[in-house]
């Protein structure tokens, strides 16, 4: 899809461990994006405004309102905004339930660095 | 479109133990199945049918010897079968169920599993299928209705459905009120729409 001039890709990262998110925020540098932390998916929901050209890097497992819960929520709503699940604990009902709710993709923890770098530009490139 | 085949849930598993349980269970809730030791066997029974009839789910095992399930999916997408498919493994891991999921498994289940859970999934699975034909179906047909209308129609539809008012359409494509009045008549006919509202609904869906 043509990108608007001037406009960056947004990326979303949801994480409860806080330094998961800054590490991941410092990841995805080089794309030259404006990134917005969140630790959790109801701080997530108060910001977000549904728009092209952006992505979501979420924790599958939060404390509260879980990461799964989330994108149903948001499949719900027909508010499809291109996600990454990520895991720190994975396992397989996991991963099915994150790809049936129209995950992108979903990761395991620890995640290899220059395998999730290159997704995520894929998905702003794609969508 | 009532002409396919009846409901049948499609078993795919090397090991007969799996497969007699299976389709005991599945006979003891009245619902039809067959079931097959390979990848081949059941690949090599769709020869005589048409696909594009086929009803029902596949509840296709990962590991057998010969072709594997995965491979298995990837034939039934090369020949546009939409039958859902219900993975279950004694062996998968999160990358392996992540790839199915990819190519447009419905569901990857590990064993052990309880049964009321496959169950509960192959029922989901059959009227998902049904969903899917229908949608399908219904797209066929409009399809069908718009390739009724001409170059000139078409042209009127796209402006009325974007709300343009007739004597604005008729300022835009150099034609008289009265002549946008007569096409946009034939297109609400040719396309069986008894309103503005269901004509949007019937083209926006096709996009």
């Amino acid at each position: 899809m043509a990108e608007t001039p001037g406009i960056k890709p947004l990326i979303y990262l949801i994480d409860h461990d806080k330094s998961a998110l800054d590490t991941l925020a410092d990841l995805l540098t080089p794309l030259d994006a404006s990134i917005k932390c969140f630790t959790s998916a109801e701080s997530f929901l108060e910001e977000f405004i549904h728009s092209n050209n952006s992505c979501l890097l979420l924790e599958a497992h939060l404390p509260s309102f879980s990461g799964l819960e989330l994108m149903e929520y948001l499949l719900d709503r027909g508010l499809n905004i291109p996600t990454i699940v990520m895991a720190s604990i994975s396992d397989v009902p996991t991963a099915v339930r994150a790809m049936q709710a129209k995950a992108i993709d979903f990761i395991e923890k620890p995640y290899v660095e220059q395998i999730l770098l290159e997704k995520v530009e894929q998905i702003l490139e794609k969508y | 479109m009532c002409n396919r085949y009846n409901p049948i849930v499609h078993i795919v598993d090397d090991d007969d133990a799996v497969r007699d349980s299976l389709s005991l269970l599945l006979d003891s809730v009245g619902i039809a199945n067959a079931n097959y030791p390979s990848a081949n066997a059941f690949l090599d029974s769709l020869l005589e049918k048409d696909i594009s009839k086929l009803t029902g789910c596949v509840v296709l095992d990962i590991r057998m010897p010969g072709m594997s399930g995965m491979e298995c999916q990837q034939e039934l997408n090369a020949l546009h079968c939409t039958l859902p498919i219900i993975f279950i493994t004694g062996h998968g891991d999160v990358p392996m169920a992540v790839e199915a999921m990819k190519k447009g498994a419905l569901e990857f289940i590990q064993k052990p599993f309880r049964e009321q859970e496959l169950l509960d999934c192959i029922q989901k699975a059959m009227l998902n299928h049904q969903q899917t034909l229908q949608e399908v179906q219904y797209a066929k047909k409009i399809t069908a209705r718009l390739d009724l209308l001409t170059k000139r129609e078409k042209e009127v539809m796209q402006r009325v459905i974007a709300g343009e008012a007739n004597k604005v359409i008729a300022a835009e494509l150099n034609l008289s009120q009265r002549t946008i009045e007569i096409h946009r008549a034939n297109v609400m006919e040719k396309m069986q729409a008894k309103s503005l509202a269901q004509l949007v609904t019937m083209v926006v869906t096709q996009e």
